[in-house]
């Protein structure tokens, strides 16, 4: 080992170690998340991990009682880590009731208004009262006969007021998490406190996206060490079976070391936290950092490393232009992407290059010496007559995200089929209103929920939950106030309390809030329904402020005819049905479109900076030879596959690199003395990122795979078209 | 005897004896003696041989008052036990009504004419009460009473046998003080192997009975039953 590699690796520690001691490490996905363009894409991003039922985790209890669940359910109820666990009972008890809905009950749903409407709502007390006739049902019944309080909650529970807990004879415990769905830390702690509490059902089964985020972390991290733990051993006896030394070993790991290392310093300079998925695909991207020092290793062994430095420069330098792109790129996420990536190829090659000594000079070029070369067009020119066409006319982009959950189908059908049986909101529509102030979107909902009622009269959905039935607007509150003013109101009341067997003043605590209320000027306000801790999750999941005003969602449940549910909202300006998966699947199609601008633009960076010392022959040539190894590999992948996804898209720029580099080499203008190392340099390189990426394809995880599959297919493909394209006559 | 004088005489007898066991429960019967081992040993046997057939409809006559009335509601209809242990109680009058009762899980049913505001012809709702709540345990209770299912009875419950005119007669004592305030305890009335009576009783401050709910229960292949059958 060299003093110039013990300096390298000192460097390298250091960096690693103030880089790792100032690493906030992040899993917002919203790092990655492109500015929304229209109010769908806006919706699914501020509400993300936070749709109907997102937050909920559903423990599934074979050969249990609805009493195991219950207890269970007690227990739950005791963690800070659930806002909500159901079954809840139905207790007649006005300390279960929130003070705020209590106080203001009169206000939030109408009461009866006829003698015949009081004396049907009392009859059913009666009945109510054959059930519960102890004293806090008793209190509750006396101070609120028409249940306007329970009635309101009900309606307001998240969508699972009227739930049944038993499917397919299995007993389900529902918790809701404190957190987002994709807040991993907090899912992971509730995921684990349930399996803890789970140790006395044998059997028991937890579904839920936070139960699959947490499983497929702990799942991409295996297999994200083991994969790299066989690459790394497969690559590093490739390059001892090929170089037969330690020392050289060594010098090609340092540089590609000492980017990375680099790199994320880089990233903890400029930016205050680092997104997972940035390491993840920084370090895959940076992999095209191997070459440098193969290729200088591999052309001093016949004294010609000074000659391939222009050409390695050059493939740096497109390099850095290509990654540096993704730094203008509009999102955090890519933006890191481009940091890291940068500065990691630009000190991977300034180190193999401090590090490898170049100046065993190769004697001056001599006419003679000059390999007369010819560039082949043809084997690009047919990949891409082959494959251009297909790219082009078939659906090549696969957008559904949903399409890369490595969860088990079986699973998410339970999954479904649970959901559907409880029935749990519609996770994938809900009508959104954005309004300026509060009030009027308040008004707004209430208007599209009356709409949505009568759609529902007509069979097209199950239910609805809204803000709206919880926290009406000030002026339907004003409506109900008003309406107690009417004599015959309360004259219907103790009309119907007169003919029936209840005391004339059993229900002196209900008149008397009545007269309360009907001389009260205040209202139900947002910050009361805050305050309350059963309340405010579900709320804040209904009704949230933005920048602009304010947003109200109304999920839906038992969507049996979607066009007559678009159809009630169809008058309502600025109300609209949103498909939260047509909403994402555009997104990720505008993301794309963005990266592929994004890159297109470096691509004419890059040809204007090989355009300098080369003849349009050598520029077509490299070009086209560069365009169909990606079109090839992108038709391969996509095939293989079944579409592309936004993370192949990334791998085929590391391809694009890649291919740049072998065709850099096999376009430029060689002597006799450095053909052999070129071509050896560059089957050493493509044999190296076959090896690491073929190793990754056979991961489990769709992502790894994907980038696995595509990254292989492009070395292939790139290698291939380069080397066919390209012979020497050294006879000429 | 015609049908209703019977009926009558039946429901007068039955208010008879819920005087005399209200006094009973709520006196020096219920005070803790040196024979109350004993009387607890033989409310456990009593309840041990409790029959119920399954399947097998009787009818049922449920009282009630508490401080919201101002005199005592009435309901009727048929109770049964299903194969798998599901308690129905199919009320006939005055408003129709279904209840089940099945791991805990009170699904209630009430016809249009008593939801006039409600929609559908039969609308049903379903309470999940809580196992520590009174109105969960009565249910429960009965349920476990009529099925046989007495270790779960005991679990809540401290049964005591007392004196009775006639038959057999249990008080179950809420075993949690927290429910002791809201349903102060349950009374049991007899015959050989067959439970007549269920009644609570929640007392009040000054521990006088408060408020009640009594179910009369029909005999299987009683004649009297027959009789209150056709009556109802």
């Amino acid at each position: 080992m060299t003093t110039r590699m013990l300096c390298l690796a000192a460097a390298l520690v250091a960096v690693v170690s103030l880089a790792v001691s100032r690493m906030q490490l992040s899993y917002d996905l919203g790092y990655f998340l492109p500015a929304p363009t229209n109010d769908a894409q806006r919706v699914l991003v501020e509400r993300l991990g936070q749709g109907p039922g997102a937050q909920y985790i559903f423990a599934v209890l074979p050969d249990s009682t609805a009493d195991d669940a219950a207890k269970l359910a007690q227990k739950l109820r005791l963690q800070p880590l659930f806002t909500r666990v159901l079954p809840e009972s139905l207790q007649f008890e006005l300390g279960a009731i929130p003070p705020a809905i209590w106080r203001k009950r009169l206000l939030l749903a109408d009461l009866p208004d006829t003698e015949t409407a009081w004396t049907d709502t009392l009859e059913q007390r009666l009945d109510d009262l054959m059930l519960a006739n102890d004293t806090a049902s008793l209190a509750l019944i006396a101070a609120d006969p028409a249940l306007t309080s329970i009635q309101t909650l009900s309606r307001f529970t998240s969508g699972l007021a009227d739930t049944v807990f038993e499917v397919d004879g299995n007993q389900i415990v529902v918790v809701e998490t404190a957190g987002s769905a994709f807040d991993i830390e907090v899912q992971a702690a509730a995921v684990a406190t349930l399996r803890e509490a789970l140790q006395d059902f044998p059997g028991a089964q937890l579904l839920g996206s936070g139960v699959y985020g947490v499983d497929l972390r702990a799942s991409v991290q295996t297999e994200a060490r083991l994969f790299s733990i066989l690459a790394g051993v497969a690559l590093l006896a490739f390059m001892i079976w090929h170089f037969r030394s330690a020392t050289q070993v060594i010098g090609i790991a340092l540089p590609l070391l000492t980017g990375g290392g680099a790199g994320l310093l880089a990233l903890t300079l400029v930016f205050d936290q680092v997104h997972g998925i940035t390491l993840a695909f920084g370090f895959t991207l940076l992999g095209v950092a191997i070459d440098y020092p193969l290729h200088l290793y591999i052309h001093q062994q016949c004294r010609a490393a000074n000659v391939v430095w222009p050409t390695l420069r050059l493939g740096i330098f497109s390099t850095l232009i290509a990654y540096g792109a993704f730094m203008i790129s509009g999102t955090l996420g890519l933006q890191q992407l481009g940091v890291f990536a940068f500065f990691g190829i630009a000190t991977a090659a300034l180190s193999a290059a401090w590090l490898i000594d170049s100046k065993s000079h190769q004697p001056p070029q001599r006419d003679g010496d000059q390999v007369a070369q010819q560039l082949r067009h043809a084997p690009w020119m047919t990949v891409m007559l082959v494959t251009v066409p297909g790219l082009l006319w078939l659906p090549v982009f696969e957008d559904d995200l949903s399409a890369l959950t490595p969860v088990d189908a079986s699973l998410l059908a339970t999954d479904a089929h649970i959901r559907r049986q409880m029935g749990i909101a519609d996770i994938r529509y809900l009508v959104a209103h954005r309004g300026q102030n509060l009030e009027d979107t308040l008004i707004a909902s209430e208007i599209a929920l009356k709409n949505l009622a009568e759609a529902q009269a007509q069979g097209a959905l199950g239910s609805m939950q809204s803000i709206v039935q919880i926290l009406p607007s000030q002026e339907q509150q004003q409506i109900r106030r008003d309406r107690l003013r009417q004599p015959h109101m309360l004259d219907g009341f103790t009309s119907a309390l007169a003919n029936l067997p209840f005391n004339a003043d059993a229900f002196s605590a209900f008149t008397t809030i009545w007269q309360q209320e009907m001389n009260a000027t205040d209202y139900l306000q947002m910050e009361d329904l805050l305050a309350e801790n059963k309340l405010s999750n579900a709320v804040q999941n209904l009704m949230y402020e933005v920048d602009d005003g304010w947003v109200s969602l109304i999920y839906l449940r038992g969507i049996n005819d979607l066009n007559a549910v678009h159809a009630s909202l169809a008058s309502l300006p600025g109300v609209q049905l949103i498909d939260l998966k047509d909403a994402s699947t555009t997104m990720v199609a505008e993301y794309r479109q963005k990266l592929l601008s994004v890159l297109g633009a470096a691509l004419v960076l890059i040809a204007l900076l090989l355009f300098y010392k080369r003849n349009f022959n050598q520029l077509l040539w490299l070009f086209g030879t560069v365009g169909a190894s990606l079109s090839a590999t992108a038709a391969a992948s996509a095939w293989w596959q079944s579409g592309l996804s936004l993370f192949d898209v990334m791998a085929l720029t590391l391809v694009a690199g890649l291919g740049l580099d072998y065709a850099l080499f096999y376009s430029r203008d060689s002597t006799a003395a450095d053909t052999t190392p070129t071509r050896q340099a560059v089957l050493i390189c493509a044999a190296s990122s076959l090896l690491v990426f073929g190793v990754l394809s056979f991961s489990s995880i769709p992502v790894l795979q994907g980038i696995g599959t595509t990254v292989a297919f492009g070395v292939c493909a790139a290698y291939l078209l380069a080397r066919l394209g390209r012979y020497e006559n050294s006879g000429a | 005897m015609k049908p209703h004088l019977h009926r009558q005489l039946l429901r007068l007898t039955a208010t008879s004896v819920c005087v005399i066991t209200s006094f009973l429960s709520s006196g020096s019967v219920l005070a803790k003696s040196a024979d109350t081992d004993a009387m607890a040993n033989t409310a456990r046997q009593t309840l041990a041989n409790l029959v119920f057939p399954a399947d097998l409809e009787v009818p049922f006559q449920q009282r009630q008052f508490n401080p919201l009335l101002k005199r005592v509601n009435q309901q009727e209809g048929w109770l049964s036990i299903s194969s798998n242990n599901e308690l129905l109680m199919r009320v006939t009058a005055p408003r129709a009504e279904e209840r089940k009762l099945t791991d805990g899980v009170v699904s209630i049913k009430r016809k249009r004419a008593n939801r006039r505001r409600a929609g559908p012809s039969l609308v049903s709702r379903q309470i999940k009460l809580d196992p520590a709540q009174p109105g969960h345990l009565v249910l429960m209770a009965m349920e476990a009473l009529l099925t046989g299912n007495i270790d779960t009875l005991e679990e809540y419950f401290e049964p005591s046998s007392m004196p009775t005119a006639s038959g057999w007669a249990i008080v179950l004592s809420p075993r949690q003080a927290s429910v002791r305030r809201q349903l102060s305890r349950l009374l049991l009335f007899g015959e050989a192997h067959h439970l007549t009576k269920f009644r609570t009783e929640t007392d009040g401050p000054d521990h006088v009975v408060r408020a009640w709910v009594e179910i009369d229960i029909g005999i299987p292949g009683d004649p009297i039953t027959a009789v209150l059958d056709s009556g109802s």
